[in-house]
């Protein structure tokens, strides 16, 4: 058993609220994105606007609730512990992830034959979640840029003429859909590449057993069966 | 839309320039301005034209000026003042330059083979000089702009794209530059109409690659102030489209003529009343829009049924002219009326080289614009696919690298300690920090003998430093690796480690070993009971 036991202190059930969340509203944008942008079939236009529309809102709240409970719940710094910290150092880079960059790279090329230790999140990792918040922010705004109501609303506007006009806008607008569409190719393959332990606790609460990480001294001091030794 | 009051400052029209209309709102027609009625009514009469279709115009104006119908009076004065003949009112000039064009402005607005009310407005300036509607031609017309120009204070309308090429030689009139015509010609003008979306932005002959070097009039005014061969811009009005419509330009001639003043103008320099909502926001189609009503195919049944064009590569959502309202033709049709996508030909940006209107909505249908790489013209799209195409390629067959690696079962066995620490012992994180943390409980010294174990890059080099740095005191383990390992367990029995920049927050305390087994490879297992959110609920 060479992961980390999975406990449900590393996902507080709030934070598996605003993930289902994203979930749903990311992939509610993302296909009603890509009819809006050539409609494949009839009668679905109104539908698919509003939902848009709907759930870009929904997003980005979804996305600032996130980002401020943060400040007040406490999550596990790493996997194997369930021991807490504020959740917003959590997210940040911490001790764990010090000088792991490259390890995590060379991890992933196959360049490196153990695993690399980390944090809750491993460092790519990590700087992917933290772009997230601002990429939501930059396509809620490209998105008001081309709404009718919010286009000639001066920030929006002012930002339309600098960068040459909608259709400048819809392309990036466009092409910010593809950047979260691979985010998620990553995201779901990389989460669930060494077993699907991670989607199980992320999703439905399942906790897993396995190696017993000390964020104290950072690093693992031992192992976690839970079936075997079922505790609490 | 900021508009900009500061290009009007200075904007006066001439000593001897029309007498601003009188303020109030009594009908023209009513007694007292009888004899200048009765003298416009005739004229009126001559073109065939009744006195309510006038006052329809004036009401149309007024709708297109965005102002309330409370000055349709006012506005049918001013303009019974201003035509010539009505009254004393004295014309201002006009001059008409005709560049790198296609005349169709021209046509647009000179299209009245019959008379047309709209001409009456076009009364209100004096052409003194238009190669396509001038009956003079050749040395005597060149000489009525000269002196035009030379008595300063008149309109300069400015149709067609201005052409930078072969040093200014891509343009030559009356044997002349275009460039030094254009920078002669606004030298001295109240104000530059620039009609149609040539003049704006380039249009057509500035699409790509642009060998001649056509650009809009304001950007190369702009320059030619940059590079001092004019002294100032006078106030530029840009009315885009392709061609120009008449009614526009007939607003924007009651405004500056007849109203005294620029119109509002958005960050183009375009009446922002004119150019203010999309062209989708007020199309007639656009309930078949929301319903998902699309036309896929010219000449098919949707096509037959008036559908939205939106498939077709319709750039009415993001084209910003009021067609749909104020239509074209005299008002019999307009674009997508007649069946046509929006091209998108208002969307002309003379703020930006490279984003001609023409490039920013080719090919006209398609939904995207194509983008240039290297030469190449490429739909958006395709690149997107093309890249996620190769991303999700890459992933499966990291996926079998992964497999084949034996990852998949829960990845690879962990590192025993961070490459970098290993290195850095002194600033390691790691069992190493844990470690020397131990040694400073202990008061022992750390590190001991650096110099040799800094230099230690394998993973025996590694645990002697542990061992002599550390854990002598309670390592009993045989195995070098082991021996890194116990050093860990031990100094979380120690005490919590006080690390920079992150702090585990909890209660003070060493935790407490329930139970310690070992593994298989002889890892000391432990557990700790840690205080947890969710304790109490498994």
């Amino acid at each position: 058993m060479a992961h980390l036991a999975h406990y449900r202190e590393a996902h507080p059930l709030p934070f598996v609220l605003t993930h289902w969340i994203n979930v749903i509203a990311m992939v509610i944008l993302i296909l009603t994105g890509f009819y809006i942008h050539y409609p494949p079939f009839e009668g679905f236009m109104g539908v698919a606007r509003g939902a848009h529309i709907l759930f870009g809102a929904v997003l980005v709240l979804n996305m600032l609730t996130r980002v401020v409970l943060a400040f007040f719940i406490k999550s596990a710094p790493t996997g194997g512990t369930r021991e807490t910290a504020p959740d917003y150092k959590v997210f940040l880079p911490q001790a764990d992830n010090r000088h792991q960059f490259g390890a995590w790279i060379k991890y992933y090329l196959f360049l490196k034959k153990d695993h690399p230790l980390g944090a809750k999140y491993g460092v790519p990792q990590k700087l992917a979640y933290l772009a997230l918040p601002f990429l939501i922010l930059i396509m809620a705004f490209t998105g008001l840029c081309l709404w009718g109501p919010t286009m000639n609303f001066g920030p929006f506007y002012g930002f339309t003429e600098l960068v040459g006009g909608l259709m400048v806008i819809r392309i990036i607008h466009y092409y910010l859909m593809w950047v979260f569409i691979l985010f998620m190719f990553v995201h779901v393959y990389l989460a669930n590449i060494e077993g699907l332990s991670p989607t199980k606790l992320m999703f439905l609460r399942k906790e897993h057993g396995g190696l017993v990480y000390d964020p104290k001294v950072h690093n693992i001091v031992g192992e976690d069966d839970l079936e075997q030794h079922g505790h609490h | 839309m900021a508009a900009k009051p500061s290009r009007f400052s200075g904007f006066r029209l001439a000593p001897s320039g029309l007498k601003r209309p009188t303020a109030g709102l009594c009908v023209s027609s009513a007694p007292g301005s009888a004899p200048s009625t009765e003298n416009f009514d005739q004229i009126l009469e001559q073109r065939g034209v009744n006195r309510r279709d006038f006052l329809k115009l004036c009401a149309g104006i007024a709708a297109t000026l965005g102002l309330s119908q409370a000055m349709v009076p006012q506005i049918a004065e001013a303009l019974e003042e201003s035509v010539i003949g009505a009254t004393q009112g004295k014309l201002v000039p006009a001059i008409w330059l005709e560049l790198a064009s296609c005349t169709g402005c021209t046509e647009s607005l000179a299209q009245a083979e019959t008379p047309d009310i709209a001409t009456i407005v076009l009364d209100m300036i004096s052409l003194t000089y238009a190669e396509t509607l001038s009956a003079g031609a050749g040395f005597s017309l060149e000489e009525a702009k000269e002196q035009t120009i030379e008595a300063g204070d008149y309109l300069l309308f400015i149709e067609g794209a201005l052409m930078e090429g072969w040093d200014g030689n891509a343009l030559r009139i009356a044997d002349e530059k275009g460039t030094e015509i254009v920078e002669h010609a606004a030298s001295r003008a109240l104000a530059i109409i620039c009609v149609g979306s040539c003049a704006v932005d380039g249009g057509w002959q500035a699409a790509y690659p642009n060998p001649g070097g056509a650009i809009g009039i304001a950007p190369y005014l702009e320059k030619a102030k940059a590079a001092g061969r004019i002294e100032t811009i006078p106030p530029i009005i840009n009315v885009p489209t392709c061609p120009s419509n008449p009614e526009h330009l007939i607003a924007v001639l009651v405004d500056v003529l007849l109203l005294s003043r620029l119109p509002e103008l958005n960050s183009l320099s375009e009446p922002a009343l004119i150019f203010g909502q999309t062209i989708h926001d007020n199309c007639p189609r656009r309930g078949h829009f929301e319903n998902g009503e699309f036309v896929y195919k010219f000449g098919s049944k949707e096509e037959a049924q008036s559908y939205c064009l939106y498939a077709m590569g319709c750039k009415g959502p993001q084209t910003k002219a009021n067609c749909p309202i104020v239509r074209w033709n005299r008002r019999s049709g307009w674009c997508v009326e007649s069946g046509a996508p929006c091209a998108g030909c208002a969307s002309a940006d003379p703020t930006k080289q490279g984003f001609n209107w023409v490039d920013l909505n080719a090919p006209f249908l398609g939904r995207f614009k194509n983008v240039g790489l290297g030469g190449l013209s490429i739909d958006p799209t395709f690149i997107a696919y093309g890249v996620a195409g190769v991303v999700a390629v890459a992933l499966v067959i990291h996926g079998f690298g992964m497999k084949a690696t034996g990852r998949t079962k829960g990845g690879a066995p962990f590192e025993l300690e961070r490459a970098w620490d290993k290195k850095h012992p002194d600033e390691a994180v790691g069992a190493a920090a844990a470690a020397k943390e131990a040694a400073r409980v202990e008061g022992r010294e750390w590190p001991s003998g650096k110099t040799e174990q800094a230099q230690g890059t394998d993973a025996s080099d590694d645990a002697t430093a542990s061992k002599g740095a550390g854990a002598n005191s309670s390592a009993k383990a045989d195995a070098a690796g082991k021996d890194a390992m116990s050093a860990s367990a031990t100094a979380a029995q120690v005490g919590a480690v006080e690390q920079e920049g992150f702090a585990v927050v909890e209660e003070e305390g060493e935790p407490e070993i329930l139970e310690t087994l070992t593994t298989p490879t002889g890892t000391v297992i432990y557990e700790e009971p840690i205080e947890s959110e969710e304790g109490g609920d498994r």
